[in-house]
């Protein structure tokens, strides 16, 4: 007796490719959210005295090589501090480096911190919100 | 076991890096004298569970001079002797620690006496104090 199956890979690769690519586009909503949340917190610890690195906050999330998104998050830029007529972007990095500066308001590390605490913390549950609704629909298909 | 930062200068100072504790390094501060000097600072870990043996901690290791080069290859040197390809260091105290460099040797900031401070972050996984 002989047991025999027939697979179709052409459309078993096809559903891998389909889901792969409805993963990776759910992918964009949880890279903003941890983007937005991280900057939120970011600011709080930013140190503030003419507000101008606190102005200058950023992230930007472009396409990952292979699928999905990637986000490069910061401050700097050519904006000049008006009291010390210095550009953001020669003084951020002392200010977050700087571990025995003493700021009125904010702290060094204000974006490493957040960052940490984010992917220790919430990074998971947020890409499981923005994918698993995703995987789910597929798996009911 | 000592404190992590005595643990990784009297390691330093064993392979001749640096001098020793007091002299010409530091923890958590960094003196006006000399100029020369290689400051750890603790920062933010991760927190530690009640009865984890192991703790995740991070570090900024700097190095001060007159001269920027020097600060830039002493702070290199001491980034080659704590950053090993597999992570895995053994101090000379007999502690363990796997270290995570977070980036390469940078300059953080030139000072208001012309000296230039260079610096590194690292992530480092080690037993309890």
């Amino acid at each position: 007796m002989r047991v025999t199956m027939d697979v179709n890979f052409s459309r078993f690769h096809k559903k891998c490719e389909a889901t792969i690519s409805k993963v990776a586009r759910s992918t964009y909503a949880a890279t903003e959210e941890a983007c937005e949340d991280i900057m939120e917190e970011s600011l709080r610890q930013v140190p503030r005295d003419t507000e101008t690195l606190a102005n200058s906050a950023f992230y930007d999330i472009q396409k990952a090589k292979d699928y999905g998104y990637e986000a490069t998050l910061g401050y700097g830029g050519s904006a000049i501090n008006p009291k010390t007529g210095t550009p953001v972007m020669d003084y951020a990095v002392i200010v977050h480096e700087d571990l025995e500066a003493i700021h009125p308001v904010g702290k060094a590390k204000f974006l490493e911190d957040p960052i940490r605490d984010y992917a220790s913390e919430k990074f998971s549950r947020t890409v499981i919100k923005h994918v698993g609704p995703v995987l789910e629909s597929e798996n009911n298909e | 076991m000592n404190d992590l930062l005595l643990d990784l200068i009297n390691h330093l100072a064993s392979k001749g890096i640096v001098e020793g504790d007091g002299i010409d390094s530091f923890r958590d501060f960094t003196p006006e004298e000399p100029d020369s000097v290689f400051v750890i600072h603790e920062y933010a870990g991760a927190p530690t569970p009640l009865h984890d043996t192991f703790t995740h901690r991070s570090l900024q290791l700097t190095f001060r001079d007159k001269k920027a080069s020097v600060a830039k290859a002493k702070c290199k040197q001491i980034f080659d002797e704590l950053s090993t390809a597999d992570r895995y260091k053994v101090l000379s105290n007999g502690r363990w620690c796997q270290i995570y460099p977070r980036q390469s040797p940078f300059k953080i900031k030139v000072d208001s006496a012309g000296r230039t401070t260079y610096g590194f972050n690292i992530g480092i996984t080690t037993e309890r104090d």
